[in-house]
Formats: structure tokens, sequence, C-alpha cells
């Protein structure tokens, strides 16, 4: 069946160059805004304060964003058959969304990479020492270095060349992005002081993607290999063709 | 009916505020004469440079909208919008327990008292200080009024209860009212301060108003906001963060680098205002004023 051009959801797909070219320019604006506040000497009360948190919590914002793409395709296509939606199993055909799983995830690399740095320059002041002192003190401390190790890992095969050499271990190494999502929540639960809801809105969103990713291997009649949001149409079809 | 009566009529006001004069007149040739040559003492000092700290001082900005004040709430900057609820007077201090003349103070009688200027840096246990201009009166001067018994060892701070107009105490993130307490050496040193002035201004209610401790030595959760009581008792007093995380916040709390909190280094803070971290000195820098009145403790264990 031919589709009619004028589909928004299919149109997106044909401008996917542009969109992530988007996607970089507004990841980049974080970055570029407290550099502006920086120079104009305007980071609120305590610069310190705002210059790690605001760096730490962009990074988890990326984390989160690229660990919602899957879950969240499902459930869009989920909703729109529920509701009969017109363009309803389309929105799953938001194929770009994919490809922008990496660059996200780069995104969120390089800002926890900035969040370290801005550790270093700012509080361990590039002494090794006082590092060391710091990372047997501060047990969240460890938890966010672990997590910037997995991502460096992560950041380090994703170039197309280093998946095409690894095969099917790249999808079972690029699994490390729920370990490290869940080292990253803690890091910033420990971190946060008593009294601060946001580390728990963090912990219950990313409950909420990993919970759906067991739920979906425990249920094998949705069959992870072939998934394009399709999977249990196709299934009744051949289902009714080959049942006697 | 009952409002009229429970009024205090002005004549025994005044003469209330009479009778404290006299006491203080009793006091200043009387009771504070020891207290005074210490302090005469302590200016002599050669390492006092911590009656005026030369650093230059915290924007008022910053003192008025960065509040760690949990009465209202965990969020630093949303104390001062939330504080203005705070109704000041009438108030009473009562300064009561083990002292020869109990006290029933109030704001008039306090500013009644000789006052002084002290510029103190200002460490909080989460790793950030800055550097404040107070008004108030030496504390040693009040209790030298009260005139403590021979068997108070430690002295008491309690705060105000009223969760009508300090929302934070709707939650029991801490024992309310908010406790606190020295030793008594420790509140009759020169350098603790009842404060009820900064920046040559009044309290404002965020930073404590209208009568809070500042502890320049020991970290800021020990300076308690807005005192109604000051009791002198012969034990340790129960105090609000150590009771509730004894393995992180010590009953002394005196500033230490060398002891680490549990979940974070105390080897250095941000001076609010700067980007960088500087390193936390001993006591706050005020060592060679306190460090003798510890002499002979562990401070790790003591911390």
């Amino acid at each position: 069946m031919a589709v009619s051009p004028a589909r928004p959801t299919i149109v997106l797909n044909r401008y996917e160059a542009y969109l992530r070219a988007l996607l970089f320019c507004a990841a980049l604006l974080p970055a570029l805004l407290l550099a502006l506040r920086w120079w104009r000497n305007d980071l609120g009360i305590n610069p310190f304060a705002t210059v790690s948190h605001s760096l730490g919590h962009v990074a988890l914002i990326f984390l989160l964003a690229t660990l919602s793409i899957t879950p969240v395709r499902r459930w869009l296509r989920f909703f729109c058959a529920t509701l009969h939606l017109s363009d309803g199993k389309r929105l799953s055909d938001w194929n770009f969304l994919i490809r922008c799983r990496r660059q996200l995830g780069l995104h969120g690399f390089f800002y926890a990479t900035l969040h370290m740095l801005a550790y270093f320059e700012l509080e361990a002041l590039w002494e090794w020492d006082y590092l060391r002192e710091d990372l047997a003190e501060k047990n969240y401390l460890m938890l966010g270095v672990a997590a910037w190790f997995c991502c460096l890992l992560l950041a380090l095969t994703s170039p197309k060349v280093v998946i095409r050499h690894l095969h099917h271990w790249w999808r079972r190494l690029h699994r490390l992005m729920y370990v490290l999502s869940i080292l990253a929540v803690m890091h910033f639960a420990g971190a946060a002081k008593a009294g601060n809801d946001w580390p728990l809105l963090c912990a219950l969103i990313t409950g909420v993607l990993l919970l759906h990713r067991l739920w979906v291997r425990l249920h094998t009649r949705i069959r992870r290999a072939d998934d394009d949001g399709l999977a249990s149409h196709r299934r009744q079809e051949d289902s009714s063709s080959h049942s006697p | 009916m009952t409002d009229e009566l429970s009024i205090t009529p002005q004549t025994i006001f005044q003469r209330r505020r009479h009778f404290i004069r006299q006491l203080l007149a009793l006091g200043l040739c009387g009771q504070l004469g020891p207290v005074r040559a210490q302090e005469a003492a302590f200016d002599s000092n050669k390492c006092d440079s911590t009656l005026a700290a030369d650093e230059p001082l915290t924007p008022e900005k910053s003192a008025l909208h960065y509040n760690n004040y949990y009465e209202f709430s965990t969020n630093k900057e949303a104390v001062a919008t939330l504080a203005q609820a705070f109704t000041l007077r009438p108030w009473e201090l009562r300064v009561d327990g083990a002292v020869q003349r109990p006290l029933v103070l109030s704001l008039d009688d306090l500013a009644a008292l000789p006052g002084v200027q002290r510029t103190y840096r200002l460490r909080c246990v989460e790793g950030w200080s800055m550097v404040l201009p107070w008004r108030g009166i030496p504390l040693a001067d009040l209790l030298a009024l009260a005139q403590p018994k021979s068997e108070a060892k430690f002295v008491r701070f309690i705060g105000t209860l009223r969760p009508a107009e300090m929302i934070g105490q709707r939650r029991p993130v801490l024992p309310w009212p908010y406790t606190e307490g020295l030793r008594l050496d420790e509140a009759l040193h020169p350098l603790t301060l009842l404060a009820t002035g900064l920046y040559d201004a009044p309290l404002s209610p965020q930073n404590g108003a209208p009568v809070r401790i500042v502890v320049p030595w020991k970290y800021a959760f020990k300076s308690i906001k807005a005192i109604t009581r000051i009791e002198l008792i012969t034990e340790q007093p129960i105090t609000s963060w150590n009771q509730t995380v004894p393995s992180e916040y010590g009953f002394y709390a005196n500033v230490n680098p060398d002891v680490a909190h549990p979940r974070w280094s105390q080897k250095r803070e941000v001076r609010i205002g700067e980007l960088r971290k500087r390193p936390t000195l001993p006591f706050n820098g005020y060592a060679c004023d306190v460090a003798h009145l510890y002499a002979g403790m562990d401070l790790q264990r003591d911390f």
C-alpha cells in the first residue's frame, strides 16, 4: 500500500539529517547558556554548586532520554492502536529516533565529562591526594566515576566502524546502559541532600524504563529480534494462515 | 477580654526595663568584671585577627537569599520568601535553669544591653562559607546577668516551635523545636555572640531574627536561630542534629578539616561568591582563640 507523503510521521523520517543537526544544536544550548552565565558573572549565589549540579543534571537528563526512546516508541504504538488514531502505528515508524539514540547518549557523555572536569577544576583542584581521599570518603563519588567509565566505553564503541566490527557483541555491550543508568541515579541520590526529592523522581523514571524492558523480556511472545512495533500484528497474520 | 488582661501594664513594663538596667549596672561592676578582663586579654593576643576578619564581606544579597533554615524549607533559596511570614514581636527570651537570677527579656531589653560589632567567618557543615558582619551582645554578658550557679556545666538553646508560620516544621525532618547546646566555657567564650543584627540592620527572619547564637569556630548548625530559651543545665543536652544523625553531626561540631563528614570531606569549602573551593582551616581559623578549650580531648572521637 502506498503511503501518502503528506503523513507527518513519515515526513519527519525524510528530514532526519536536519532533525539531527537541530538536536545537536539544542544539546549544546545548556553548555552555551552556562558559559554565558559565567561570562556575565551571573551564576547565582553559589556558582560552584550551579556549575557542577547543572552539568550533572543535564548529563542525567540525556541518559534518561536515551534510555526512554525504545519504551516510548512501544507505548506510543500501544496507545495509538488502542485509541484507533489514524496515524496510529506509524508513530513508531519514526525510525530516526532509534538512530538518534546514539547521538543522545553521546551528548550525555559530553555533559558527564564536563561534570567530572568541573569537579577536578573546582573542587579537587587537580590534586591527586585530595582526589584519593575524597573518593574514599564520598561513597557516591565512586558510583559517579564508575558510571562515567561505563559511559566512556559506550562512547568509544559508538562509531559505525566499531559497531560493524563488534557484530552482535555491540548490542550486548550496550546493555551496559542499564547498569550505567542505575549507577548515575544512585550517584545523584547520594550527592543530593536530605529533603531533595529530584533523585526520587529520577529513580522512578529509571525504574519504569528498566522494568518495561524486564517485562518485555519475560513476555517472550514479543520477539525482540524483529520488533518494529508491528510484530504482534504480523504474528496474528502468521497464525491465521498457518494454523488449522 | 482575656487578651486585654494579659497585656502587661506599661508601668510594670517600664519598671522591668528599669530593673534590667539595674541588673546590667550591677553586672558591669561585679559579674562582668572577669569576662571583660578575659576579653581584654583576648584582644591583646597576637593571633586575634578574628574580631575583624580582613577578608571581603559576603555580598549582603547572598546572605539574605542563601539560608539553611529547615524550619521553613530545606531549599536554601526558598527560605527568604517563606520566612517573611514569621512574626517577630512580641518576643520573649528566657534565661533560666541553674541560674541565680532567671531572666525574661523582651527585644527592647536586649537592645538596651551594650552591643558589639563582629565580623566572623561562617562555615556550614555542607561545605560552604561566608564572611558576615554581625551585631549583638557577647553571650557571656547575658549569662553574667543571670549568674549561673556553680553546678551549671552546659547551656541548652531552644528555638521556636510555630508550625503555623514555620511550615518546614510540619514535616518531621528534625525534632522540633530546634535545640542546640554548648559547654559552659564555650558559651562564655568572648567569641560566642548573641546576635540581633547583620550588616548594620536588624536580623532578617531568614537569618534567625529576632535573636540567634553565633559560634564562629563551629559548623553553623550550632549557631541556632530564633531562640526563645537559654537554659543552664548540669549535663550535656540532647541536640536536634546530633540526636537525628549522631554519626554525622557531633555535639562539639568544631570546624575540623581532618574529620570528614561520613558522606563528604571537610577539607575544603566554597566561599559564597567564589567558583573554586578553598582549604578549610582548623576551628574555622579561630584555633589560637579556642583550641585551648579542647586541650587533651580526642577531637577525632569528640567531633
